[in-house]
């Protein structure tokens, strides 16, 4: 199960055909605490429609009076281009639950913050940031391993203080996410060829079986590897 | 508190021949036992989604690839 920082996110975001940029130290951004992420927050960031692009930027990356950045792991700007801010734990789910098993104010622990543009009060979903948020959600909860369900509204978390992400059912929304899920692990066939994975900090055969779509069986086979330890900087064959 | 206003968010169609969440062998809702988080920042959130915390577009963030600031 994957645990500790997600790196392994941007190479499955991009395989997801998102438009990403890479925030500079995101692999190394994060509070301390424990980081074993179960599922992701869904949040947004109230920011003025008429602000700009990604106008949360800069505060998700470096917080704000009293509270440490980063903000969220992830920001989902309006034009639906996904900024990596933090591969380590963030400052985002706050005092909530229990939830799915997720103890009560342990949400920073286990849950994935994903921030996305939106005032909150009225501005209008769009189609494309709405795709992105999908496959952003869905890419996350294959490389975890878990079903929709851990796809969590920060007005779940806290309901009696959150409304974000504000007017989204987020059962319906959660089939959104499914559904992605489902398009994503069944559609594209991989490419045929040698391919070949640097192992990275956090990463687990299963996480990297998840990015490759291959299983651990078969990564195993390829690498003759008969127990699941890996180490950081060993070269694995994925596809061949 | 008024019951809150949703958006008719469109459902997604999905290939008859894509696998089922089942099939992926993810897993679910079922509980684990999870420790309680006791680290200092447990609580701390970002608390951006009331408002009031001022937002501008970012002039000076540093991207991976050597860009700075972000498309308007």
């Amino acid at each position: 199960m994957s645990s500790g920082p997600i790196t392994w996110m941007e190479a499955a975001l991009r395989t997801n055909n998102l438009r990403i940029k890479e925030v500079k130290g995101w692999k190394t951004r994060g509070r301390p605490g424990p980081f074993t992420p179960r599922g992701a927050m869904f949040h947004h960031t109230a920011s003025s429609r008429g602000g700009g692009n990604a106008p949360g930027l800069d505060v998700c990356v470096e917080g704000r009076p009293g509270i440490n950045g980063p903000l969220c792991n992830i920001l989902v700007a309006r034009d639906g281009t996904v900024y990596l801010v933090a591969a380590g734990r963030a400052n985002h789910a706050g005092k909530g639950g229990p939830w799915q098993g997720i103890p009560e104010d342990s949400g920073n622990a286990y849950l994935i913050g994903v921030e996305v543009e939106n005032d909150g009060v009225g501005e209008p979903w769009s189609s494309e940031l709405l795709q992105a948020c999908d496959v952003v959600f869905a890419t996350l909860l294959l490389g975890l391993r878990r079903k929709s369900d851990w796809v969590c509204g920060h007005k779940e978390w806290a309901p009696r203080r959150k409304i974000d992400p504000a007017r989204i059912d987020m059962s319906r929304y959660r089939k959104r996410v499914s559904a992605e899920m489902r398009t994503l692990a069944g559609g594209v066939p991989p490419p045929s060829g040698d391919e070949y994975h640097t192992v990275e900090r956090g990463d687990t055969l299963w996480s990297i079986g998840q990015r490759y779509r291959v299983s651990v069986d078969e990564l195993k086979r390829l690498n003759g590897l008969v127990t699941d330890v890996i180490q950081i900087g060993e070269r694995l064959k994925v596809r061949g | 508190m008024n019951e809150e206003q949703l958006d008719d968010i469109p459902d997604k169609e999905v290939s008859a021949d894509a696998p089922s969440e089942e099939e992926l062998e993810l897993v679910g809702e079922e509980h684990e036992s999870l420790e309680e988080d006791t680290s200092e920042e447990r609580a701390v959130e970002a608390d951006m989604s009331g408002g009031g915390v001022e937002l501008q577009s970012p002039e000076a963030t540093e991207f991976e690839d050597g860009e700075s600031a972000v498309a308007r």
